[in-house]
């Protein structure tokens, strides 16, 4: 147990250069930042919602009555500016503690209305990580560097990953514990589906492309709610080596793909494997494109 | 919401224009609830409903429908088999009309 507990603090504590953690602050950063803008038609919309169906959670607790429009143009506005500053890297030891508070003020909002948001849950996680660590120790206006790496970019980075595992083997451990072996029929995951294409259909939208023929194959039901389960319950081991890490996305990126295909449900910041991101070394990124025919050339 | 086991019958609360012969128009998920978001649109619906608001929703639907086409919105409950739905195209199991109102 000892030896476990001492590997795995030696796992937690690694050093890892200043880029890599700068490099997932600017790729956190800048999503966060644009799905806001992305989803600005919210601010409006909730600016202008009837106050009696204000349920809320989270910090959101605080508030007796909805924010008023202006307040949430307000908002809106404090998260660009903030989220802005600290993608670029300027006054991050502001920028990123005001920039996390305001996106989880703002999801905790969001969700205050009868419905949670999963999907925003993760990266505002990330962002409270990033937000107390020193991200503009590279690639920041006035960043010096080379720095050497060190653990204190380490394990910023380790927690990321961490809790983007834990994630995912929570959704697994909630099919497990509310369906049990019923998890694996054909009809649970069929019903699921069907679900989710009626409910398209009757808000005026497409049904998912895949839904009619993955419903009309149905012996292949059973397998990919088994494969969905592996990839939520084997998250961690993508922390544990570069094959498995690289197996593990692969078949999780197919997972979001198959449930876009068949239920319509997307969640850009995994699907799109930006809550992967800590476990690469993003600081490598920019010697890739150096190596990119032309632009080397181009360069030297 | 995924996690837990689902019936093939499914009830949802929907939002639907009709034309004016009283043909069903379907309404978009920004038109019902300003968000392209199903979640929200769903929740929504369902909120307002269980809240007794399912008048006011009608008519504030009713005030977003105005391409012309629509003149009036009803908000129903409908139940369906939804794999049967997807796979046959089959009719709701049953309907109950909860609100209705003219588009202004």
């Amino acid at each position: 147990m000892t030896v476990m507990l001492a590997r795995f603090e030696a796992w937690l504590c690694a050093p890892a250069p200043a880029e890599r953690l700068a490099a997932i602050r600017i790729a956190v950063g800048a999503f966060v930042t644009v799905y806001m803008v992305v989803n600005v038609r919210e601010f409006d919309r909730l600016g202008s919602r009837d106050p009696s169906a204000f349920d809320p959670i989270g910090v959101a607790r605080v508030l007796d009555t909805p924010l008023s429009a202006t307040s949430m143009w307000l908002l809106f506005g404090a998260l660009l500016v903030s989220g802005c500053a600290f993608t670029v890297g300027i006054a991050v030891r502001v920028s990123g503690p005001a920039f996390a508070i305001l996106v989880l003020s703002w999801t905790s909002y969001h969700s205050s209305w009868g419905q949670l948001l999963h999907f925003e849950h993760l990266f505002t996680i990330h962002l409270l990580i990033l937000a107390f660590a020193p991200t503009a120790q590279a690639w920041a206006p006035g960043a010096k560097s080379p720095v050497a790496p060190d653990v204190r970019f380490g394990w910023p980075i380790r927690l990321l990953a961490i809790a983007t595992a834990t994630t995912y083997v929570l959704s697994g451990i909630a099919k497990l514990r509310l369906s049990g072996m019923a998890w694996f029929d054909a009809d649970t995951l069929a019903n699921h589906i069907g679900y989710s294409a009626v409910r398209m259909e009757t808000i005026g939208a497409r049904q998912p492309p895949l839904a009619s023929a993955v419903l009309q194959t149905r012996w292949l039901i059973p397998f990919m709610a088994a494969a969905a389960l592996a990839v939520e319950l084997g998250a961690p081991l993508a922390l544990v080596g570069r094959k498995l890490r690289n197996g593990w996305m692969l078949a999780a990126l197919l997972f979001h793909a198959a449930t876009a295909a068949t239920m319509q449900v997307f969640f850009g910041y995994r699907g799109l494997a930006f809550a992967m991101l800590p476990l690469f070394r993003l600081e490598l990124v920019p010697t890739y494109f150096r190596r990119i025919p032309g632009r080397g050339h181009r360069a030297s | 919401m995924y996690a837990t086991p689902r019936s093939s019958e499914v009830t949802f609360i929907v939002a639907v224009g009709l034309g004016s012969g009283g043909d069903r128009i379907e309404l978009s998920s920004r038109t019902i609830a300003g968000t392209a978001d199903p979640l929200i649109v769903e929740s929504y619906l369902r909120r307002e409903v269980e809240g007794g608001r399912s008048d006011s929703m009608c008519e504030a639907i009713a005030g977003r429908a105005g391409d012309g086409r629509i003149v009036a919105v009803e908000i129903r409950s409908e139940r369906f088999n939804v794999v049967d739905r997807v796979l046959a195209d089959t009719p709701p199991v049953g309907t109950e009309l909860l609100a209705s109102c003219v588009v202004p």
